[in-house]
């Protein structure tokens, strides 16, 4: 396991719900709704941090959520407890899962991949444990082709990464990298926060 | 298991509306935006002096209100949303100093707060003006 991620955010779990606790998941909240009522089948659900988002999920799922960091676990915890379904918590990282091939029908991600180190790899991962056909789909924030944001988010990385995410990733581009048909990117806020639906291609 | 594809649109007023509608929100980043504007231009009057050269006072209150308002949009992130407050809070701030900057190096500073909180309120409804246009065009289909 990648120690110094993993330090980083045993660290940010400290603040990380007065930090986003309020404000973001309120603004959020309806698109998170909508996002994760699309869960279906044996679900993987990686960085599931403090546990903010289980709030958003529907009832009765099938749901292993994963983080690199045992603080953010022993956070969510509770929250997952009260859930009504299926919820397993694990450390894992996201790039190293030891799930066989073609395990999960689906994986989620909330804010997952401006944080992971190699994101591509990550979501090679995530590719190889969902099943031929299987779907991911991500709730994200991202870099913008807007000139004034873009130099702003480009400005604040070299800072922001060394407590949390990173602005100016092009997770659309990695997630076709990492071998995933995108179909469908729906704006939530600019071009910078977006929800990405994306199917590992079915064998020909 | 069963495949949504396409999607199924939720109806859902505040995921389908182009603009912020909640209340909380839409006088959130009012109070983030104007505030910020103003605080900006408070301080850039202060710190740029009458006879700077002109850019020196714009490039030098662009950079100090872009670190005021860094620190002012941490605070209103929290409790308003994170990057619909930091971006334009801080686009905000930089034009706010910008502006102010220019006025103040040229001698001509009335109401700097005032006319940082305009900018604030013209820099929000530009970003909400975009971000309905962005909307509008929905979903980007790609297969």
């Amino acid at each position: 396991m990648d120690v110094l991620t993993r330090r980083k955010w045993d660290r940010a779990a400290r603040a990380y719900d007065l930090v986003n606790g309020y404000g973001p998941e309120r603004r959020w909240a309806p698109f998170k709704q909508r996002l994760f009522a699309l869960m279906r089948g044996n679900v993987i659900f990686a960085a599931v941090g403090t546990g903010q988002d289980i709030q958003f999920f529907p009832p009765a799922r099938q749901i292993t959520g994963i983080d690199i960091s045992g603080r953010m676990l022993e956070a969510a915890r509770p929250r997952a407890a009260a859930y009504p379904g299926t919820l397993a918590l694990r450390q894992i990282d996201v790039r190293h899962l030891d799930y066989p091939d073609g395990t999960f029908d689906q994986a989620f991600t909330s804010c997952t991949f401006c944080s992971v180190p190699q994101p591509i790899a990550g979501l090679r991962e995530l590719r190889r444990v969902l099943k031929p056909g299987g779907q991911l789909h991500m709730f994200e924030h991202t870099g913008s082709r807007y000139l004034p944001f873009s130099l702003m988010l480009h400005l604040m990385t070299p800072l922001s990464r060394r407590f949390g995410p990173e602005l100016n990733r092009d997770t659309v581009a990695n997630v076709a990298s990492a071998g995933f048909e995108v179909r469908a990117v729906e704006p939530v806020y600019l071009d910078v926060v977006k929800m990405i639906h994306a199917v590992v291609p079915s064998p020909v | 298991m069963p495949i949504d594809w396409p999607l199924r649109p939720i109806n859902d007023p505040r995921c389908t509306s182009m603009f912020e509608k909640r209340p909380y929100f839409v006088i959130g980043d009012l109070l983030s935006n104007a505030g910020t504007g103003a605080v900006v231009g408070a301080v850039v009057a202060q710190l740029v002096g009458d006879g700077w050269p002109l850019p020196a006072g714009m490039v030098a209150g662009m950079v100090i209100g872009g670190l005021v308002a860094t620190i002012l949009s941490s605070a209103a992130a929290l409790l308003f949303g994170a990057l619909e407050v930091m971006l334009p809070v801080m686009t905000t701030g930089m034009a706010a100093g910008m502006l102010v900057g220019m006025r103040a190096a040229a001698g001509s500073a009335p109401a700097p707060a005032a006319v940082g909180a305009a900018a604030g309120v013209a820099v929000l409804a530009a970003t909400y003006i975009l971000n309905a246009r962005l909307r509008a065009r929905g979903t980007r289909w790609t297969s």
